[in-house]
């Protein structure tokens, strides 16, 4: 795996990006809990020293110089653990009593580097008070060291929390990119396999729900949609094939004869009209063909417009009854309910309807009754062909709506096994669904419109 | 009649110009769009047969510059585009009739035969009379020798199809079209069963049949010749 597309992942990146975010201000806050720190405690040490300077002063009121040379000598011991320094001074610059040599040259606050004895040698910084006792000098002091030992620490805190989360950070999104770049090639191999042409390929989805997953979901449903159209494609165009071949055949055989009864001096209209009866019957499949694959291909609602059913129901109830009352049926058109309106195309929902009732005239026997109606039924609006003809079995209903289906395996009953496949594709392009349902008996073919007004 | 016939298949245009010239008709052909417009606009022609896909322009620019001159001739596209919204489009670009290829001979015919009476915008008719069968379109009654004869809606759609059209070919798809108002053709023989009800009515009584199955092509309607 390429290091580069793992630190250019999303998660490494915002990894990076909140590193970045988290360092400048935990530099931020660390100066100002910083400078907050080092003021507070050189506060603290000035009072000391203040207070210091009090005792003093007060032990050389009380006692007088010589009083105060004692308590300076006394005090300068116990202090070596915290080393201060205390020093007093003549006027004319001569040290008297302390730890410090050379007398300052100023009065008030300073800051100064001091190498004394209590410290064995070492320098180090002192922060010291200078006052002027009648003709002597007291100067007062104490080291910065703690202060800047505790600073250290301080900081080296600060350094220490920014490496360990700067590290873990970034540890983190470094994981989680690899982790979904792995996911990425997995889906990038699989899409692979589908692009060769492997459609059972599916990619694998973990128990998870993050973005990645739910994709992935959503991909292997289009994959799924994928290769169910493509196996009716192929099934269907294999059936297109057969069901145009064999026509095509009959028709060369019966030029043939006709050639031969030319050839006999015998009239050959009765085989060129067979043959005519041939073609007309080809062009009819072409013609419902290219009618579903153009309902199917075109998505667009251009002439839709709000259609009333009754009327169209009406109509194609007396068309069509004369027909079922020659076969010994009967076909009646039901109440319909006034409201019963969809948005779409009236000549293609007749041919919707003469399709369904045409299939329940040629597939039930005489005395079949065929009810015509229309409903309105929460929120949609039902058209509904009922016969109480021999019906479909529950396993063959789905397939009924394929291309070339028949129910008789023998193929040769009258129709072209377009006619539901027709229907469906009518009704979808009216974003309509059509239900075939058990009549008990007989079928129930149930088309669902969406209501006009909520039609997508 | 004077025919222009626009069409790049010269396969297509030899059948068609034999068959109407067969039939009394005088056809100009042309294989070009351009050359179509050029003719019609510099031309006088009773009818001008359209294809839609053609070189140099296509059929519904050619009626639609035709019809931007005000050139009125009735036009008729002849054309494999079969959608219903190119039918439509065809339609309103101001054609007179649209037949899809492949077709019959004798479709084409009848349509051409109708079309050329079009033309000449007669007054509205409000009876039909064929022989001795009268329909009268207000009162929306039939009688034939004195007997008043019932009607279904649809059969007396369809006897009124055949009665403006007396003494020419109707055909089936004619039929569909101008009765049913269906743009495809049905797997069960709803015209016939219909024809068969109506003939029952106003052939069978009486002793002259006035419709006629013209065979494989569709019905024509008129007295004894």
């Amino acid at each position: 795996m390429d290091q580069g597309s793992v630190t250019s992942g999303a998660a490494f990146k915002t990894a990076l990006r909140g590193t970045l975010a988290f360092l400048v201000v935990l530099a931020v806050s660390g100066a100002v809990a910083y400078f907050y720190l080092h003021r507070e405690m050189l506060r603290s040490l000035q009072e000391q020293i203040v207070e210091d300077q009090i005792l003093l002063t007060q032990i050389y009121r009380d006692s007088g110089p010589d009083g105060l040379v004692e308590a300076i000598n006394a005090l300068r011991r116990p202090l070596g653990t915290h080393p201060a320094s205390i020093a007093l001074f003549s006027h004319d610059g001569r040290r008297i009593a302390g730890n410090v040599d050379l007398a300052p040259d100023f009065v008030g606050w300073s800051q100064a580097t001091l190498n004394l004895a209590a410290t064995r040698g070492r320098a180090s910084d002192y922060y010291l008070h200078v006052a002027s006792l009648d003709r002597f000098t007291l100067l007062v002091g104490r080291s910065l060291d703690q202060i800047e030992f505790q600073e250290t620490r301080i900081l080296a805190a600060f350094l220490i929390m920014g490496a360990v989360v700067a590290a873990a950070f970034l540890a983190i999104g470094y994981y989680s990119s690899l982790q979904t770049l792995q996911k990425l090639e997995r889906v990038a191999a699989t899409l692979d396999l589908v692009s060769q042409g492997d459609t059972g390929a599916r990619l694998s989805v973990s128990g998870g729900n993050d973005q990645i997953d739910r994709m992935a979901r959503l991909m292997n449903l289009h994959l799924d949609r994928l290769s169910n159209l493509m196996t009716t494609t192929k099934t269907a165009a294999a059936a297109i094939a057969h069901d145009l071949r064999t026509p095509l055949s009959r028709v060369f055989l019966l030029v043939d004869r006709a050639l031969a009864k030319l050839d006999n001096a015998e009239d050959p209209r009765e085989v060129l009209e067979e043959t005519e009866a041939e073609l007309t019957r080809l062009r009819s499949v072409f013609d419902a063909i290219l009618r579903i694959a153009q309902l199917e291909s075109s998505k667009e609602r251009v002439g839709f417009h709000d259609v009333p059913l009754g009327p169209v129901l009406a109509e194609i109830a007396e068309t069509f009854a004369p027909l079922a009352e020659d076969k010994g049926q009967t076909l009646t058109l039901d109440a319909v309910d006034d409201a019963a309106r969809v948005l779409g195309d009236g000549p293609m929902l007749a041919q919707l309807l003469a399709n369904l009732v045409q299939n329940a005239i040629n597939h039930c026997p005489a005395g079949t009754r065929i009810t015509l109606g229309a409903a309105c039924d929460s929120g949609r609006v039902l058209l509904t062909v009922t016969d109480t003809g021999p019906g479909i079995p529950e396993a063959a209903r789905e397939r009924v709506f394929d291309m070339f289906y028949r129910g008789d395996s023998n193929r040769t009953g009258n129709g072209n096994g377009l006619g539901l496949a027709l229907v469906r594709a009518i009704a979808v392009r009216m974003g309509a669904e059509v239900h075939l349902l058990d009549a008990a008996p007989g079928l129930r073919v149930e088309v669902a419109f969406p209501a006009t007004g909520t039609a997508i | 009649m004077k025919i222009l016939l626009a069409e790049d298949d010269q396969k297509m245009a030899d059948f068609i110009t034999t068959g109407l010239s067969e039939n009394g008709h005088s056809v100009d052909h042309v294989a070009d769009g351009r050359d179509a417009l050029t003719y019609c606009l510099y031309n006088t022609c009773d009818l001008a047969i359209l294809d839609r896909m053609m070189p140099g322009m296509d059929g519904l620019s050619v009626i639609k510059a035709l019809r931007a001159s005000n050139k009125e001739m009735p036009v008729l596209f002849l054309t494999a585009m079969a959608d219903v919204a190119q039918r439509v489009e065809g339609l309103a670009a101001g054609a007179d009739d649209y037949l899809v290829k492949p077709f019959h001979f004798s479709e084409l015919l009848a349509r051409v035969v109708a079309l050329s009476r079009r033309k000449g915008t007669k007054p509205e008719t409000t009876v039909l009379n064929v022989h001795d069968l009268t329909l009268d379109l207000l009162a929306r009654t039939a009688e034939r020798q004195g007997v008043m004869i019932d009607l279904q809606s649809k059969e007396f759609a369809l006897l009124e199809v055949l009665m403006r059209n007396a003494g020419r070919v109707v055909t089936r798809t004619m039929l569909l079209e101008q009765v049913w108002n269906f743009n495809f053709e049905p797997n069960t023989t709803v015209i016939e069963t219909h024809i068969s009800r109506l003939r029952a009515k106003i052939d069978k009584p009486f002793d002259v049949p006035l419709i006629h199955t013209v065979r494989s092509t569709g019905y024509s309607m008129h007295g004894p010749r």
